[in-house]
Parts: structure tokens; sequence; C-alpha cells
């Protein structure tokens, strides 16, 4: 697939490298083609685009909310047992 | 003056081991909440800790405790662990089990270690916990979920490297426990064999539409109410839900998922783009049916 249009990086490599840019994870040569290719190819952008606001609508849907109080009791109440025994059995090994 | 819901860990053990002693003055820990901004798990404010209360049941085994006049510590460790003996064998076994075998622990260590524990971990606890329930889907497995893995995090506590990835790490026992618990019954390997490391590299052939839609596509897209976004997660498989969560909600980076997963790090980004895939298509078809998404047949 191709805009049809002469890029530096073609349209292809673009999008096969499309999720690695929007993850920052790129290779750092590759930061530079892909923004200018962007620049240049409204179809790659669009998509970039639309990917990108997939994964902010992710973070934004699935924000961590507090847990419930019951939960914090119950981990608290758990570790302070677990405390107990790992110090107590030092006692009578 | 011992508050009832004052009493600390720390306290309790402190009491075992100075049994005969005057008691020592309540120390509690007011652990230093670290807000991370770039975290979405920042609007969490501090709460009990280990250091500050005890559950009701354990209440019980704490003033059952202290009302003993007993002649040594070694008495109080018996009770305490008969205590305990219930609810050491109910777990699903995995590497991080053998810890248990080790339980001889320096009171200095073990005091520090609580101290770091409760400072460093029990704030991860609202994070930690919103992983294992887009994980379960289901709040009362989350619950046990977390519990078994802040177990186990306790216990292996010594073990982590101070200055490393906590959360990371604590996430990797997480995903661990849950593949231990929830996948024990199911069959199949983990990893689906079609998964292949070049999988991502489909997305070259996938996309690249014209602009029109897109644009529509997008706005469609941001209009979806949270609840259908999270609803719509839900329904993606397994691994590739925990992939993009560890991803998209909490920022780790591909070697950090690998990691958390135990999975080369072309699994992860074949598990990212069959995710965002999957939960793309469903987003477009909800947003299609309930009228966010107008098709035009041109």
């Amino acid at each position: 697939m191709s805009c049809g249009n002469h890029h530096e990086m073609p349209c292809t490599d673009v999008m096969a490298i499309m999720y690695l840019y929007l993850d920052h994870e790129e290779m750092p040569f590759e930061r530079e083609l892909v923004a200018s290719h962007l620049v240049e190819c409204a179809p790659c952008q669009n998509q970039f685009t639309v990917e990108n606001v997939l994964k902010t609508l992710i973070a934004r849907a699935l924000c961590a909310q507090q847990a419930p109080q019951q939960v914090h009791t119950r981990i608290i109440a758990s570790i302070a047992e677990i405390h107990l025994e790992i110090t107590t059995v030092r006692e009578h090994p | 003056m011992w508050g009832r819901n004052t009493l600390a860990a720390r306290d309790v053990a402190l009491i075992m081991h100075t049994a005969t002693k005057p008691r020592p003055k309540a120390v509690l820990c007011r652990p230093v909440i670290s807000v991370d901004p770039d975290s979405c798990a920042s609007n969490t404010q501090p709460r009990s800790q280990v250091g500050d209360l005890l559950t009701e049941q354990h209440q019980d085994l704490v003033n059952f405790t202290m009302n003993l006049t007993l002649d040594s510590v070694s008495e109080v460790a018996l009770i305490v662990m008969g205590s305990n003996q219930m609810d050491a064998s109910d777990t699903a076994p995995d590497e991080l089990d053998d810890v248990r075998a080790v339980p001889s622990v320096d009171p200095g260590n073990a005091q520090e270690l609580l101290e770091r524990f409760e400072r460093d971990a029990i704030p991860m606890l609202d994070q930690i916990y919103a992983g294992a329930l887009r994980m379960t889907r289901n709040p009362a497995d989350a619950q046990d979920l977390v519990q078994e893995t802040y177990a186990k995090a306790y216990r292996a506590f010594s073990q982590f490297q101070e200055g490393t990835n906590l959360k990371a790490w604590l996430y990797r026992i997480l995903t661990n426990t849950y593949i231990n618990i929830y996948r024990k019954a199911q069959r199949g390997p983990a990893i689906d064999p079609t998964e292949q490391i070049e999988d991502w590299q489909m997305a070259r052939a996938e996309r690249h539409t014209s602009g029109g839609l897109v644009s529509a596509e997008m706005q469609a897209l941001e209009n979806l109410p949270n609840p259908v976004i999270s609803d719509a997660f839900s329904k993606v498989p397994d691994d590739f839900r925990t992939a993009v969560y560890l991803a998209d909600v909490e920022g780790f980076s591909y070697k950090e998922i690998a990691e958390i997963m135990e999975v080369p790090v072309g699994t992860v980004m074949s598990r990212l783009h069959r995710g965002r895939k999957a939960l793309r298509e469903l987003l477009e078809e909800y947003a299609i049916e309930n009228g966010y998404l107008k098709v035009s047949s041109s």
C-alpha cells in the first residue's frame, strides 16, 4: 500500500513501524524519517492519529481507580500476618 | 496508649519479642506517598497501612496475644504459628513459592523490609488492583489475585533489588500468579502457536486507507463513553489485553512488558498489535451500531 507519492521512507515502512513510533520504541534514525513522512503524507498521518487517539482512549477509560477500602484492609492484614509468621519462625527453626 | 486500630504489624511483632518487658511505645509507619504525575493513579490518597491497622480477625489474635501473661516469646510464637497454619497450603505453587522454605529472617532486616514494603509497595496497591481487575474482569477474583500477589511479593521482597522497577516487579508477580491460578484449568499453551514474531508487520498490509473515514472514525471513538471502552476491552483475549494494558495504561516499555509477561519482545509487539486491532474493531462495531459512526456507502 502506498499513497503513490515518493517519500524518503515509503508508506509501507512507515506503517510497519507505526506502533513502535507511537509507543516511543522506534530507532533514533527512524524518528526523523517517520516525522517528515507524516508531514508529507496525509493518509499515513490519519492512521497514526487514529491509533494515537485509541491509545489515549484506552489510558483514559481504563485509568486506575482507587481500590475499595476492603482491598486495602485485606492486603494490610495479610502482610501483617506474614510478617508475624516470618519473624516468629525465626525463633523456632 | 494502645489504640485499637493503630497497632502496627511491627508493634505486634515487637510485643512478641519483648513479651516480658515493658511495652514499647507504638511507632506508626506513615509512608511517604510519592505521586507520579504521569501515572493515572495519581489521584490516590494515602490510606491505611500495614502499620496502621489490622483487620478484626487479626485484631482478635492481637487482643488475645496481648491479654495473655506469657513467660516467653516462644509461647506467643507458637500461638501465632498455629493460627497461620491454615492458609499455608492453599496457594498455587510457582517459582516464587520456594521463598516459603526460607522463613528465617533477621529481626532487624524484617523490620526494615516491612518499612520499605509499606513505603514502596503498598502505595501501588490501587494500580495493581486495577491491573488485576482488567485481567480477571471480576472484583472478587481481582481481590484474591492482589492478595496472593502481595503475599508473594512480601515473602520475596528481600530478593527485590532496591532501585530497580518495583511496579514492573509487582506486575510480574501478578501476571505469574494470574496464570498459575486462573489458567491452570485451561488447556493449551499460554502462547498462541500462531502468534508469530513478524505478525505485527501485518499492519503494513491492513492499513492506509483514505483520510475521509478516518477523521469521522476518530471523532466517533473520542465520543465513546469510558464504560463502553472498558467493556470492549474486557472482550479482548487475555494476553493481548494484558499487553495493551501494560503499554497504554501503565506506560511500560516493550522490554519491561516482555519481562513481566515472560515472552520475547517480538511477542509483545504481536500482542499489542492484535489487542489494539481487536479493540479498535470492537469499538468501531459499537460506534456504528449505536450511531456514533455513520457509514456511507460511497
